[in-house]
C-alpha cells in the first residue's frame, strides 16, 4: 500500500485500526509542524522533542475520536501540539519576556520534491496565505498574537511580560486578529 | 476596549479563541455565545483564523531520534495490548480472584486443580499424540547484504500470531531499522519494525491485519527508523512460509 498517496483522513482511520506504518506516514507529513509548533510555544529544543513524541502518542490513541466535520486532520495536530506546549510552559514557566517568536517571513515556499500530492498542495497553499497576512501585521500586533497564541499568556500576563498597558495589549490583539480575518476573507475572495 | 456592541461580544472574540481573557471574562463570552447566533457565526470565521495561525511559525525538522522514539514506544504499546488482550479462562479469572481476594482459598484451589490436572494429563496426552498440531517455524535465508545472520519466524498452531527472532544481524545507524514485509502476490504488508542489539540479535512479535498464515512469503529489509509504507532499502533476510 501507498501510504503516501492516501489523504490524511484514511491515514487516521489506518492508525485507529493500529497500522504502524500509517502512523509513520503521517509522523514525515506534519512532524515538523508539530515540532516548530512546539518549538515556537517552548524555546526549548528537548521539550519541543518530547512534546513532538508525545502529539504523535496521542493520535495514536484518540485516532478514533477524530471528528471530520470538527476541523481538519492537520487543524486537530496544531491543536493538540498547541495545547500540550501550553501545559509544558506553564508548568516549567520559562522566562517568556525572553522569548522570541518566529513567524515565517512570507517569503515563496515551492512545493517540496516528490509526487506533490493534494495534501501537500493544500498545506503550501495555507502556509503562503497566513504567512503573507500575518506578514502585514505591526510588529507589536504579531509579538502580543504570538504570545497569546503559543504561550498561552492572558492579557494581564502579556502586559506585565511587556510592560505595556493592558488596554494597549487588549487592543493588539483584537486588531491584529481582526486584521487576519480580513486579509484572509479578501485574499480567499480575490 | 469596548466589551460589547450592541449587547454582543464580538470585540471579545479574538482573545477569546486565543485563551487570553480572564477567567471571568472566558465565562462572561461563553454565556453570551451560548444564546447569540450572530456572535456564534463570528466565532466560527475567528477560529479559522486561530487555525491556520500555526502555519505561520518557521518551520525547523526534529532530530531523527524523535521518530525512532515514537515508534518504538508505538511498537511496545502495541505488543502489549495483544498480550494482554489474550482471552483468559474461566479457571484463570477464578484462580486470579482467589488470588487476590483469598489467599488461602486461592492456594487450596491450585492445589486441587493440580492434582486434578495431573490426573487428566495422562488422559489428555495420550490423545495429543494423535490429535496436537505443534507450533510451526520457518527458517529465513540471508542474502549477500547481511551474510551470516540467521533468522526464524515461530508461528502458532493456528497460523493466526508469529513470532520473530534473527541473530547476526549488523546493528544499524540511530535512523534507520529492519522492517518486516509479509507478501502475498504483489502487495507488502509491513509486520513490525525491530532493532538489533550489539551482538546483532533481536526479535519481534509480527502484528500483522490478517493471519499470518494467509501470506505467501516473509522479508526482512533496512528501512528508514519507524518503517516504510512499502520496501525501499536493502535485503537482508527472507523466506517461503509453506502450509
Amino acid at each position: 500500500m501507498d501510504y503516501a498517496r492516501l489523504n490524511d483522513e484514511t491515514l487516521l482511520r489506518l492508525i485507529a485500526r493500529s497500522q504502524e506504518a500509517a502512523l509513520s506516514e503521517l509522523y514525515d507529513r506534519y512532524s515538523r509542524l508539530v515540532y516548530s509548533v512546539a518549538l515556537n510555544s517552548l524555546g526549548d529544543s528537548d521539550r519541543a522533542e518530547e512534546v513532538t513524541q508525545d502529539v504523535f502518542e496521542r493520535v495514536w490513541e484518540k485516532a478514533r475520536t477524530y471528528n471530520a466535520e470538527q476541523g481538519r486532520v492537520v487543524n486537530w495536530l496544531t491543536s493538540i501540539a498547541r495545547h500540550r506546549s501550553i501545559d509544558f510552559f506553564r508548568q516549567t514557566r520559562s522566562h517568556h519576556e525572553d522569548l522570541q517568536m518566529s513567524w515565517q517571513e512570507a517569503e515563496a515556499i515551492d512545493l517540496p520534491d516528490g509526487q506533490n500530492v493534494e495534501w501537500e498542495v493544500d498545506l503550501v497553499q495555507r502556509q503562503r496565505r497566513i504567512r503573507w497576512a500575518v506578514a502585514q501585521l505591526p510588529a507589536e500586533q504579531k509579538q502580543a498574537l504570538g504570545m497569546a497564541f503559543f504561550q498561552g499568556l492572558s492579557h494581564p500576563e502579556i502586559a506585565s511580560a511587556l510592560g505595556e498597558p493592558l488596554g494597549t495589549v487588549k487592543t493588539r490583539i483584537r486588531l491584529g486578529m481582526q486584521k487576519l480575518r480580513t486579509l484572509l476573507q479578501d485574499e480567499q475572495v480575490a | 476596549m469596548s466589551m460589547e456592541v450592541e449587547n454582543h461580544v464580538i470585540d471579545w472574540l479574538p482573545a477569546y479563541v486565543l485563551d487570553a481573557l480572564t477567567d471571568d471574562e472566558m465565562d462572561q463570552v461563553a454565556e453570551h455565545l451560548a444564546d447569540c447566533q450572530t456572535c456564534q457565526a463570528e466565532l466560527a470565521r475567528i477560529q479559522q483564523v486561530a487555525d491556520e495561525l500555526p502555519l505561520a511559525v518557521a518551520q525547523t525538522t526534529p532530530p531523527p531520534d524523535v521518530k525512532v522514539k515514537l515508534m518504538k514506544a508505538i511498537h511496545t504499546r502495541q505488543v502489549n495490548r495483544s498480550a494482554s488482550s489474550q482471552p483468559i479462562s474461566l479457571g484463570q479469572r477464578l484462580a486470579n480472584l482467589l488470588r487476590t481476594r483469598l489467599p488461602a482459598l486461592g492456594l487450596a484451589f491450585v492445589v486441587v486443580m493440580v492434582l486434578g490436572n495431573l490426573l487428566l494429563w495422562r488422559q489428555i496426552n495420550i490423545n495429543n499424540q494423535q490429535t496436537s498440531t505443534p507450533m510451526r517455524a520457518y527458517a529465513l535465508a540471508n542474502t549477500q547484504n547481511s551474510p551470516g545472520s540467521v533468522g526464524t519466524l515461530i508461528m502458532d498452531p493456528n497460523g493466526k500470531y508469529g513470532t520473530l527472532v534473527v541473530d547476526n544481524l549488523a546493528t544499524l545507524d540511530p535512523g534507520k531499522q529492519y522492517q518486516v514485509w509479509l507478501i502475498k502476490g504483489a502487495e507488502r504488508t509491513s509486520g513490525g519494525v525491530f532493532s538489533v542489539n550489539p551482538d546483532g540479535y533481536g526479535s519481534l512479535e509480527i502484528l500483522a491485519p490478517q493471519p499470518l498464515v494467509q501470506y505467501e512469503s516473509i522479508g526482512i529489509t533496512i528501512e528508514p527508523a519507524g518503517g516504510s509504507p512499502s520496501p525501499t532499502g536493502a535485503k537482508v533476510l527472507g523466506g517461503e512460509l509453506l502450509h
